[in-house]
């Protein structure tokens, strides 16, 4: 059944090829986020100014920032993929939802860490309820509960299911939630108490944000493939 | 098969199933002056997130075994395979399980708020609230059982899953309340969970049915 | 090295108490997994052995 076909996604279904497209992008990919990472660290720590207002501290946002996002992109990934899986019924599609899972859940644990001690030198709590930061906390049980959910049931096929299900009910949740806890911060404190303010960007800064960015998407893209490689010999071994 | 009626019989015999839920809501109410002091104004000032989450929490234990018992004498088997269409015998088994516990914490609901020394209005506002988001609970926590039907440490698992999607109807219900204590118009909150509670119960059932055919595949 | 020295007066020990943990766990979580891939290999190279034995 070898078709000579030019390559179609769908090539890609299959876990023998899949192994080898995963494993070539994620060497690509860790090298990228090395050497992104490395130059991102210098730039941020050593070329980018002092912030008039927030002094040293603002340069946590070269962490958080990246990690946030990635910690929702991640997310909505593990919904698009898990789903794809469901729908056509194509395995490696959740195996590649249930990889991104932990690596999503890190950067969210990673983005409330260092939300909660940006808000530390500036407000003086090592914890802001803002509506940010709370907002990545329920995604952090979101993905918890993805993780305990899909951990918990030996059967591949309902497990990969019921996680598309679930991460389908979690994303569509997103929204409502984000947005019932905009409305509990303005109703609470009046004037919305919100995290740090990033400050305004002078061009080191800029690039320096962009780099980590890259770094924390090329990291991201290779941890979740490698783990999806290996996700998918476990699997294969216990059938 | 007429789940509703079954459900509301099965109750009447065996009363200690729906009478659970409530006991544990009138102790976990208890905890809170016990831990943060019988200070009137204090108390008055938390009762609304109080009394809401320990509804929460009572409502998600009533609710996370819904499927267990029949899941186990194989009636769960039957109502997959029956003539009736799922999704309308998941949303009578929540009518069901919500008439047994949720109905009876709106009704205490305002005892709870009077211990706590919430005024008048507010009282009424936090059963309007309850009355609104007990049954959003109950839609959320049958998805959740549904999900993690059979598994071990499914009781946990669906505190995990459903806490999350609980807590906007937690959000606007205590904060119709705050409204109400402080004078403020509580249209907004009341509103708010009430188009939840219009979107969850057309949302979750489907859902649920979905799940449980995933569970029993 | 005179940013590093005023970084780490100052706020300096909030960005590294944020900084050195996250860079930990991101090396941390890429040897992790590779090793669980090379695990997963050598498992499933096993099987294949005792399969054919």
């Amino acid at each position: 059944m070898d078709r000579h076909a030019p390559t179609r996604w769908t090539t890609f279904a299959s876990p023998a090829r899949f192994d080898r497209l995963a494993a070539a992008v994620a060497r690509w990919c860790w090298a990228v986020a090395l050497v992104a990472g490395l130059a991102g660290l210098y730039v941020g720590f050593f070329v980018a100014p002092t912030d008039a207002t927030q002094g040293e501290a603002y340069r946590i946002l070269f962490i958080h920032v990246p990690a946030a996002w990635l910690s929702m992109i991640c997310y909505l990934a593990i919904a698009l993929w898990s789903v794809v899986g469901w729908v056509f019924k194509v395995r490696m599609a959740s195996r590649l939802a249930r990889a991104l899972a932990p690596s999503g859940a890190l950067y969210t644990a990673m983005a409330l860490w260092t939300g909660a001690l940006w808000g530390q030198p500036t407000w003086g709590t090592w914890w802001v309820w803002d509506a940010r930061l709370t907002s990545e906390l329920i995604l952090l049980l979101l993905y918890l509960g993805y993780i305990a959910l899909v951990e918990s049931i030996d059967d591949e096929r309902r497990a990969a299911q019921a996680g598309a299900l679930v991460a389908l009910v979690g994303a569509l949740n997103v929204p409502v939630i984000y947005f019932s806890v905009r409305w509990w911060n303005t109703l609470h404190q009046g004037a919305s108490i919100s995290l740090t303010a990033a400050p305004s960007m002078a061009q080191q800064m800029l690039l320096a944000l962009a780099l980590c960015t890259v770094a924390f998407w090329a990291h991201a893209i290779a941890a979740s493939l490698t783990r999806a490689r290996a996700i998918s010999l476990e699997q294969e071994a216990d059938r | 098969m007429n789940v509703l009626a079954r459900d509301l019989r099965a109750a009447a015999r065996h009363r200690i199933g729906w009478l659970l839920p409530l006991a544990f809501f009138v102790a976990a109410a208890s905890l809170f002056p016990l831990g943060i002091g019988a200070e009137p104004a204090l108390l008055r000032r938390v009762a609304p997130g109080i009394v809401w989450t320990c509804a929460l929490l009572a409502m998600l234990l009533a609710m996370h075994g819904m499927f267990s018992a029949d899941l186990a004498d194989g009636s769960l088997e039957q109502m997959l395979l029956g003539q009736r269409p799922l999704t309308w015998l998941v949303s009578e088994r929540v009518f069901g399980q919500w008439l047994l516990a949720g109905a009876p914490m709106v009704l205490l609901a305002p005892l709870a708020g009077l211990a706590f020394g919430l005024p008048g209005p507010a009282v009424l506002t936090l059963l309007a609230s309850l009355l609104l988001g007990t049954p959003v609970t109950a839609l959320l926590g049958g998805l959740g059982a549904a999900l993690s039907l059979g598994l071990r440490h499914g009781s946990a698992l669906v505190f995990l899953l459903v806490l999350p999607l609980a807590m906007p109807t937690l959000i606007f219900g205590s904060g119709a309340v705050l409204a109400a204590m402080n004078g403020e118009p509580v249209q907004a909150g009341l509103s708010l969970q009430g188009a939840l509670l219009i979107l969850t119960a057309l949302v979750a059932p489907p859902l649920t049915a979905a799940a449980l055919r995933i569970a029993m595949e | 090295m005179n940013e590093l020295s005023s970084l780490l007066q100052g706020h300096g020990h909030f960005v590294w108490g944020a900084w050195l943990p996250c860079l930990v766990l991101l090396v941390a979580e890429a040897l992790l997994v590779r090793a669980r891939l090379r695990r997963a290999r050598a498992d499933a190279a096993r099987h294949l052995g005792e399969e054919s034995s």
